[in-house]
């Protein structure tokens, strides 16, 4: 560690010259491609071009009291290295409202930031493609897979960075879970898992990928197809259980993770851990629409654990 | 902000003093000159005062100490008191030039002469609490630590409400403990830092060091100090959501590895895993950092090109560059360049991740983490390890298949891995915990290969094991002889181990006896000597050995039982029984108990002991822990009773069972036999109605087995007219099929489709005992035409299943057998299901699947109802496999082994029917296949004069005796065949009248017809 008081020193003249010269860390800015980093006081997208109102401070030998002057600046997308916006607190706090059972109040507080955000799109430094993840998971959890589907289908469409264009997969894949096309779902998500190292995006993926999985695992399982549903629920559970193991900071993905996890371990058979699952579900996520599935899905474990246990019982 | 104004508001730091200072040195000298000059003309003393003061200040700006020391004590030296008191500024500037002189010297006259005089003489100035921090971090230059903390702790006190001056006091602090090494002290000054939150740099570079000092404060082996992992953990998080405040999370990063492993070591998995998770990977610390370089360079540009062509702004930002930032940033690409010549941490971060998962019996998590391993970094040092443990977990789970794969593919990217060895095992061990005892076979013999190419070290850490598990295997597939081998080889390859007591010794000297005792040598044979030792006598030298309370002692002496009672040493038998009794029978948790005492009861009922044997037998049923052995010894029992004709014993036991077990699925059968018991004690009409009110309860529901056979005895019962008074009057006509119908209307009364199925049978049941089979076969037409299979019990779905495929539906009767087969696996008559299938499958001519299916019936499921069935069907199969074969000798070996297992059918006494006449004419007809023709119509012609009963069976007989004749060449004998057939007489030569109507409608009878004029005969 260097010595403290050069490091007091640094400090204070930091803060000293921040104070003096810049505006605060929270304030927007752009940071373009040369270095340059440009505080402008409002900001917009037209088409590929972001627009800045920036303010020129007079020059020091000018008269006192000299006001600044404001114009607007377009800066071409591929100039920009990013825009860099304070994070909405709503992109904090709505994982841990969706993972509550409130997903109405998380779209309540993501409403007006996906509206001010969707001028910028996915513009480098826009909380969009942030917030579209939550939005979509909210509406999951609501059931609202209609509109889930929507969404999921207009992020794909208003992407233009080539960058976010391959999230974009991930949400057609989602949209394509929530019609029933599982099949069609899983090269997508496939797809778009190579192309991300977002957190919350590769989240949505293992989750929505886990339901087609499971899915496509029911179908063959009611075809008579035992080996092969085993093998899907068990790519299916693999894929559920990246949110505990891989990604527990995605808190909101946790209740649809673990119900899923239930289900596949029901499965294969694994009744144990599926009623495990169904008991942290239900402690830990206790408002979610999830849990309150669970007494189905035990009623389903306890029955076919039963019916193993005691064979003279016909299947359900 | 003007620049008055942030003069005022910047704290008066050293550093800072040599940009802040001097202008405002100027103001006040000038304004103290102007104010002289306000009173008159300027005099020498203030001119040379002015001089002094400004040259001391200009020399200070430009850092030339020295210079400025010498003008500003000569500046001092010559004020009076009074106005000395109106310089403080001067004492400041003066501690700082001693201060940027450096030295212990000048650092001690800085403080002494100066800050301290400053604070002396303006104590209630506001500047004191800077100046007391401007000598405390000079102590801390002079390394004078104890001093510093002093100074520090009154600032500290005195910026209560000033946080940015009150973290720098605390971080001062904090720094001297940690050089003093005083963690101890150290701790609650952070804690005043970090508590209750932090929202600065320094603050959280302070809570990186108090998390690591809480990390350290935490010993793995006292748990009371857990407290202060969680504290750790608690403050990681925060910092987490604060990185942007963390100067070096690389140092973060390293602390939160550190922390986790300290909470693994002590099995603290889910803490330790919080502790991991927070940790950042390497491409994006990297990321990171550099974006931090990145921002610093940005910034210093920034700064330049802010100060445009302002030369006073220029100056500062240069120094803002050179002081400020300059060094974080060298000390930031130091970090960097030292942290990219690290090996990535990431795989054995995930390694110990996946540790915590496995240890959490989370060990498809433990799967996930580890299959991310090999995706993110599949050539990391650690992918052998993963590989092995992932394979482990698979075979743990008993996922067997991907266990087998996952082996494979370690073995061929590894095959002399530091886990060959262990994997080969695995893959072996794999299938054994999956009860694939063939496949465990393979896979062992695969093990020991494999270990035997390995190094001496590795190899004698499975060899044992592997050899062991290999005749195990074939011990749990009854491949006993096999078995014996290995266990022979394996106790003198291993035997003089561990003085004869090494690893698996016990068990393998145990299963050698049982390998005797299940291959029939029960003793040793004196006329045998190459055979050795029985069962018995290596029972009781297993006893010798290991001792009665040994791993198997009480199951060896309850096999030294079993191997009495299958020598027919019966007496012996109850000894030994008597005996285990003596020595385990007290242990309530001795498991054998039931076991022992239906061994006991076998031997009593050999012995005709029938009330001995009904006592152990109902000991037997009383202990049981399992439904075979309960049921075995519950009905054991009765039957010894009935024998000894205690029926009121009878009723006993039955109505007790039915009392106290009365859900159990034998309950049903107990209360036929306490209705038979009553009925037998002359209580018919009791035992009727306690047969109803059985029935009322359970024929609706297809699962009880014994329904069918409550509602044949009703059937009989129905048939027996009541005891009369003796009376002269002839009795009544009596109904039996009115008192049936009286008996069955309570169940029909709400009666789902499985009870009409079921009143329907018993009805049928009434057409077989009243000799009128036709009736019984309407019922079941009935049956088959009104329900659907899911609502029929196991014995209808059988009944259903043999009619249907009789009349040729072969689909449907699928339906039937495979809802058997599968709804009800553990019904008794569950073999009747695989017959049936195999039935279905010979009609379709897949004689090697329909071949299974019986041969699985018979071995697997001891076809308890079918065996007959099974027994002709398997010949059936040999003989149409004969057929096929193209292979002469094959095809007449098939034909003798199906050959005798017809003789094995019409040999039964119990088979004796329609089945005896089947098993005679294929006899025959397996005879003429092989071209004996006279055996054959010898055959034939028996069959045609025992077997009267079965037209079909005689019509067929006729046929071919009449082929045989003709193939020996006697046409003669041949056509006289085919006339007695188509035109059958008695010993009178009269037409016998009644073969001819059992023949008449049979299609053999045109067949003989049309022979007959192709061997020149006349119709």
């Amino acid at each position: 560690m260097k010595p403290l008081y050069a490091l007091l020193f640094s400090l204070l003249a930091t803060l000293a010259f921040a104070a003096d010269q810049q505006p605060g860390p929270n304030d927007p800015r752009i940071e373009l491609a040369d270095g340059r980093v440009l505080y402008p006081k409002q900001m917009r997208r037209e088409k590929d071009t972001i627009i800045a109102t920036l303010e020129t401070p007079p020059p020091s030998t000018a008269p006192v009291g000299t006001p600044a002057q404001r114009a607007d600046v377009g800066f071409a997308l591929k100039d920009i290295f990013r825009l860099v916006f304070p994070k909405p607190d709503a992109i904090n706090t709505a994982p841990a409202l969706i993972a509550s059972g409130k997903a109405e109040a998380a779209l309540a507080q993501l409403d007006p930031i996906l509206k001010y955000y969707t001028g910028f799109r996915d513009a480098p430094g826009s909380w969009w493609v942030d917030a579209v993840p939550l939005q979509i998971q909210a509406l999951l959890a609501l059931k609202r897979d209609k509109e889930a589907v929507d969404i999921a289908e207009s992020f794909a469409r208003l992407a233009s960075d080539e960058e976010i264009k391959k999230l974009s997969l991930a949400f057609t894949a989602v949209a394509r879970t929530r019609k029933g096309e599982h099949e069609a779902a899983l090269p997508l998500y496939d797809e778009a898992a190579k192309a991300t190292k977002r957190i919350d995006i590769l989240g949505l993926i293992a989750v929505n990928r886990g339901d087609s999985l499971v899915a496509i695992g029911d179908a063959l399982k009611a075809k008579g197809e035992l080996n092969k549903s085993a093998v899907r629920y068990e790519q299916a559970l693999l894929s559920y259980l990246r949110i505990p193991a891989l990604y527990p900071g995605q808190r909101m993905y946790l209740p649809q993770a673990t119900y899923g996890a239930a289900r596949a371990y029901l499965g294969i058979e694994d009744f144990d851990r599926a009623l495990v699952s169904i008991k942290e579900l239900r402690e830990n996520f206790a408002a979610t629409s999830e849990a309150k599935a669970t007494d189905e899905l035990e009623v389903r474990v306890k029955k076919r654990r039963e019916q193993l246990a005691d064979p003279n019982k016909p299947a359900s | 902000m003007t620049r008055r104004g942030h003069i005022s508001t910047i704290s008066f730091a050293i550093a800072f003093a040599a940009l802040a200072l001097p202008p405002t040195i100027y103001s006040q000298a000038a304004s103290g000159v102007q104010g002289a000059s306000g009173v008159g003309l300027p005099d020498s003393r203030a001119v040379k005062l002015a001089q002094l003061y400004n040259g001391g200040m200009q020399f200070f700006e430009g850092q030339k100490y020295q210079e400025a020391i010498t003008r500003l004590e000569d500046f001092l030296g010559q004020l009076t008191p009074d106005e000395i008191s109106k310089r403080p500024l001067v004492y400041l500037v003066l501690g700082e030039c001693y201060y940027g002189l450096g030295g212990d010297v000048n650092f001690t006259k800085a403080i002494t002469a100066y800050w301290m005089e400053f604070i002396r003489r303006w104590p209630a100035d506001p500047k004191v609490v800077e100046v007391k921090g401007a000598i405390a971090q000079t102590y801390m230059k002079m390394k004078k630590w104890e001093k510093s903390i002093e100074w520090w702790a009154q600032v500290e006190q005195m910026s209560k409400d000033v946080l940015p001056m009150r973290e720098h006091a605390l971080s001062g602090q904090a720094y001297c403990y940690r050089q003093l090494k005083l963690a101890d002290e150290e701790v609650p000054v952070l804690e005043r830092l970090v508590y209750p939150d932090f929202n600065s740099q320094e603050s959280a570079e302070g809570a990186v060091r108090l998390m690591a000092l809480y990390a350290l404060e935490h010993d793995p082996a006292d748990a009371k100090t857990m407290e202060f992992a969680d504290k750790a953990i608690g403050l990681l998080k925060k910092l987490q959501m604060k990185i942007h405040l963390v100067e070096n999370f690389i140092a973060l990063n390293g602390i939160a590895i550190k922390l986790g492993d300290q909470l693994l070591d002590v099995n603290a998995y889910p803490k330790a895993l919080e502790a991991y998770w927070a940790v950042r990977n390497r491409e994006v610390v990297l990321q990171m950092q550099k974006s931090r370089v990145k921002g610093m360079e940005a910034a210093m540009d920034q700064n330049i090109k802010g100060a445009g062509k302002d030369p006073v702004a220029y100056n500062k930002a240069l120094r803002m560059n050179e002081d400020a930032i300059k060094p974080r940033l060298e000390e930031a690409k130091k970090i960097l360049a030292s942290f990219e010549k690290l090996p990535d941490f990431m795989p054995s971060l995930y390694f110990r991740m996946a540790r915590c998962h496995t240890d959490m019996n989370k060990k498809w998590e433990a799967i996930v983490v580890f299959n991310q391993i090999l995706e993110d970094y599949p050539k990391s040092s650690v992918r052998e390890l993963v590989i092995f443990s992932r394979l482990a977990l698979y075979s743990d789970l008993g996922i067997a298949e991907r266990s087998y794969t996952l082996c494979d593919e370690y073995l061929k990217e590894y095959p002399n891995g530091p886990h060959a060895g262990q994997v080969a095992y695995t893959k072996g061990l794999t299938a054994m915990k999956k009860k694939e005892w063939v496949v465990g076979e393979k896979y062992f013999e695969e093990a020991l290969r494999i270990l035997a190419t390995l190094p001496e070290d590795q190899k004698k850490l499975y060899w044992t094991e592997a050899r062991y598990q290999l005749a195990n295997a074939r011990f749990l597939q009854n491949k006993f002889d096999v078995a014996k081998k290995d266990f022979t080889e394996f106790t003198g390859e291993f035997g003089a181990i561990a003085g004869g007591k090494g690893a698996f010794m016990e068990d393998a000297e145990y299963q050698l006896a049982l390998c005797h005792l299940f291959t029939g040598h029960y003793a040793k044979d004196p006329d045998k000597a190459a055979e050795g030792y029985g069962a018995i006598e290596r029972l009781q030298a297993y006893l010798a050995k290991w001792g009665e309370k040994s791993g198997y002692g009480s199951d060896a002496k309850y096999r030294l039982g079993v191997c009495r009672f299958a020598a027919y040493e019966n007496d012996l038998c109850v000894k030994e029984c008597e005996e285990w009794l003596a020595a385990y029978g007290a242990d309530p948790k001795e498991l054998l108990q039931p076991e022992v005492y239906s061994l006991l009861g076998d031997a009593h009922a050999a012995l005709k002991h029938p009330a001995e044997a009904a006592t152990a037998y109902i000991e037997s049923y009383k202990r049981a822990t399992t439904d075979e052995v309960l049921t075995y010894a519950l009905f054991e029992a009765g039957k010894q009773l009935q024998k000894a004709g205690d029926w009121e014993g009878i009723e006993k036991l039955y109505t007790e069972f039915v009392k106290t077990r009365a859900e159990h699925p034998a309950a049903v059968t107990a209360i036929y036999w306490v209705g038979k018991a009553k009925a037998k004690l002359g209580k018919l009409e009791e035992a009727k109605e306690l047969v109803i009110e059985t029935l009322k309860k359970y024929i609706a529901d297809p699962k009880r087995e014994s329904v069918e056979m409550m509602l044949s005895q009703l059937a009989e019962w129905a048939r027996r007219r009541p005891v009369m008074k003796v009376s002269d009057a002839p009795a009544p006509k009596w109904d039996a099929d009115a008192e049936l119908e009286r008996m069955l209307k309570p169940l029909a009364e709400n009666a789902n489709i499985t009870a009409e199925a079921r009143l329907i049978y018993a009805r049928g049941e009434m057409g077989r005992i009243s000799r009128a089979p036709e009736k019984r076969v309407a019922a079941i037409a009935e049956i088959a035409e009104k329900t659907k299979p899911e609502d029929l019990s196991p014995h209808l779905l059988m009944e259903v299943g043999d009619y249907v495929l009789a009349k040729g539906e072969v689909d449907r009767a699928e339906t039937l057998f495979r809802t058997l087969k599968e709804n009800f696996p553990k019904s008794e008559r569950l073999d009747a299901g695989w017959v049936g299938l195999g039935d279905v499958q010979f009609a379709r001519k897949d004689y090697k699947k329909a071949m299974e299916l019986y041969t699985f019936a018979i071995d697997r499921l001891g076809a308890p109802w079918k065996l007959k069935e099974a027994l002709i069907g398997q010949a059936k199969c040999d003989v149409e496999a004969a057929a096929d074969e193209k292979d002469k000798a094959a095809a007449t070996t098939r034909l003798e082994k199906a050959k005798k297992t017809f003789e094995e059918v019409a040999s039964v006494r119990e088979w004796r029917g329609e089945s005896t006449a089947l098993a005679l004419y294929h006899i025959a007809e397996i005879q003429a296949r092989m071209g004996k023709y006279p055996e054959a119509t010898q055959a034939f012609e028996r069959l045609a004069a025992s077997q009267g009963k079965y037209p079909l069976w005689v019509a067929r007989a006729y046929l071919g005796a009449a082929e045989g004749y003709y193939r020996q060449g006697k046409n003669e004998e041949a056509k006289k065949k085919l006339t007695d057939l188509i035109s059958p007489r008695d010993a009178d030569g009269n037409v016998d009248e009644k073969k001819m109507e059992k023949f008449k409608d049979l299609p053999e009878l045109e067949k003989a017809r049309k022979r007959l004029l192709e061997l020149g005969g006349t119709v």
